[in-house]
């Protein structure tokens, strides 16, 4: 479980904020997205759950214990997955793993089926120097699960892999949670977070905007509208309709009858349209 | 313990690897030629000697007769270097790499990976001092027997002791120092001053022999003379005792240093 509560960062101590009042919770078994662009405050928010940088105000909890209370034998409960690659370079691959496993002491999982499952095992004897940037990606989200943490933090696990492999890092992700770990995951990539998150939020300069599931986001921030596409005399021609009223249910049901239709799409918000609405900006920018 | 034998394993693939090996292997090729260089000095200057002391010189000077049994022992240069080096060199071989050690890990970012883990900050200290004391010896039994200055087997555990203090006070201070600098263009200058400090004693053994007392390369060289052999054996106890108090002050600085710069929240 983390629970944030009223969180308050200011890093020059002169009243401009990093993150204010940010409070949320996550609990075991879901991944909870936070969402938004560089700079907004969630490293930050990341960084003072783990230690990384001191709480000044407000409460931060991971599985009951006050992150200024945290021991290194807590580490055994964490896994952690930088955006940054941090490896030991002159290690190889199996032996950065290796090396973690030997700090816990808790079960872990074996370091070559790991890498085995994100394609990484004939790579597993080089020297992590000679990784590429998504090599070393897959291996840092690797060595963040090896100790089958309750509680794992995320940071852009999906930066630099190629779509294929981002689908294997999603499923490891998302045995994770099956598994009971509560998931903090931030990212920029919508796709990747209306994908796997359970809950979102959306975070700018500090502050939390909106939180919810992505469904329940989207509903609430789309309209009730519909695009279609038909053959119109044998040309393609579409309309969009709202099915608020009652014209538009009657329009669609007349284009239906005729057997012109091809296509219906529904024209439900994206969490990038929902940010833009909140903010005026962009998620990537 | 599994989690320091890791650490263990983990600073001794690092030493293996990281270029320092090759680095080591020049030095103590260099130095041991030095010593057998300055020995062929040495022969050379005791075969141009007269017959030196062959019998016993008289001197006479009004009433008085002066016989002249021996003249004041003074160490040859080989054996001087000898000492010198394993001072100046061995013992800080720790000082240096683990400093070294520390920056690469600040770079790679490997050690803020490390904080986040159970590993903790006293076996990531305990592995690095194990590791560089047992390297510092090994260096110095290597150098010894490179430069054919193997102590007779009744010193050995006297120079492997001393060794393995030095090595571990200066890796301890060697760790000290690099908490305070974020890489080696920071750390460059305090390490030079702090190694020409801990020199000044040899430089001045001459006019003023107490200033041994004032560093810690003194102090050592203050032993090894006396196991060695060059020099009068009473400062061997307090030399072992200079460097042990010299150590109990720098572990807990040391500790406290790397707490507050590195291993805290908020540190790197």
């Amino acid at each position: 479980m983390i629970l944030v509560e009223r969180l308050r960062h200011d890093y020059e101590g002169k009243g401009n904020y990093a993150v204010y009042d940010v409070s949320f919770s996550v609990a075991p078994g879901t991944i909870f997205g936070f969402l938004g662009p560089s700079g907004a405050g969630k490293s930050t928010v990341q960084n003072i759950l783990t230690g990384l940088l001191p709480l000044q105000e407000g409460r931060a909890e991971l599985a009951g214990t006050r992150v200024s209370d945290l021991r290194s034998a807590f580490f055994n409960k964490v896994g952690y997955s930088f955006e940054l690659p941090n490896l030991y370079n002159t290690l190889t691959g199996y032996e950065n793993l290796a090396f973690f496993a030997g700090l816990f002491s808790v079960p872990t999982e074996d370091p070559m089926k790991l890498l085995a499952r994100v394609g990484l095992a004939a790579a597993a004897g080089k020297r992590v120097a000679q990784y590429s940037k998504g090599m070393k990606q897959r291996l840092l989200f690797l060595r963040s699960i090896i100790n089958r943490p309750e509680i794992l933090f995320l940071d852009e696990p999906e930066s630099g892999l190629d779509p294929a492999t981002a689908l294997v890092v999603k499923d490891l992700i998302r045995e994770q949670r099956d598994r009971g770990a509560a998931i903090l995951l931030t990212t920029h990539n919508m796709y990747a977070a209306d994908e796997l998150c359970d809950r979102v939020a959306f975070i700018d300069r500090g502050r939390i905007l909106a939180e919810g599931s992505p469904r329940e986001l989207k509903l609430g921030y789309g309209e009730k509208l519909v695009r279609v596409e038909y053959r119109e005399r044998g040309e393609p021609a579409s309309e969009r309709l709202d099915l608020a009223g009652e014209p538009g249910r009657e329009r669609l049901a007349a284009i239906a009858r005729s057997g012109a239709l091809e296509t219906v799409h529904s024209t439900e918000a994206t969490l990038e349209s929902i940010f833009i609405e909140l903010t005026g900006r962009r998620l990537a920018e | 313990m599994k989690a320091f034998f890791t650490l263990l394993a983990l600073e001794t693939r690092v030493l293996a690897r990281g270029g320092f090996p090759v680095v080591i292997l020049v030095v103590l090729a260099a130095s041991a030629l030095s010593v057998h260089a300055l020995r062929a000095v040495d022969a050379a200057a005791d075969a141009a000697s007269p017959a030196g002391l062959a019998g016993p010189e008289r001197l006479e000077a009004g009433p008085w007769t002066f016989t002249v049994i021996r003249a004041a022992a003074r160490p040859a240069l080989h054996e001087r270097m000898v000492t010198t080096l394993l001072v100046y060199e061995v013992l800080i071989l720790g000082f240096l790499f683990v400093a070294v050690g520390l920056f690469q890990q600040f770079e790679e970012g490997s050690l803020r990976a490390y904080r986040l883990s159970p590993g903790g900050q006293a076996r990531w200290m305990g592995a690095k001092l194990l590791v560089w004391t047992v390297a510092g010896v090994a260096y110095g039994l290597a150098f010894l027997a490179a430069s054919f200055e193997l102590p007779a087997w009744r010193a050995l555990p006297g120079v492997v002791a001393l060794s393995a203090l030095g090595s571990l006070l200066m890796t301890t201070l060697g760790l000290l120092l690099a908490s305070f600098s974020r890489n080696l263009s920071q750390w460059f200058p305090p390490a030079v001053g702090l190694l020409a400090l801990n020199m000044a004693p040899a430089a001045l053994a001459e006019s003023w022999p107490e200033a041994r007392w004032f560093a810690p390369g003194g102090a050592a060289l203050a032993g090894f003379e006396a196991l060695l052999g060059q020099g009068d054996a009473k400062p061997l106890g307090a030399a072992f005792a200079w460097l042990g108090a010299a150590l109990a002050l720098a572990l807990p600085l040391s500790w406290l240093a790397l707490r507050a710069r590195v291993f805290k929240e908020g540190g790197r």
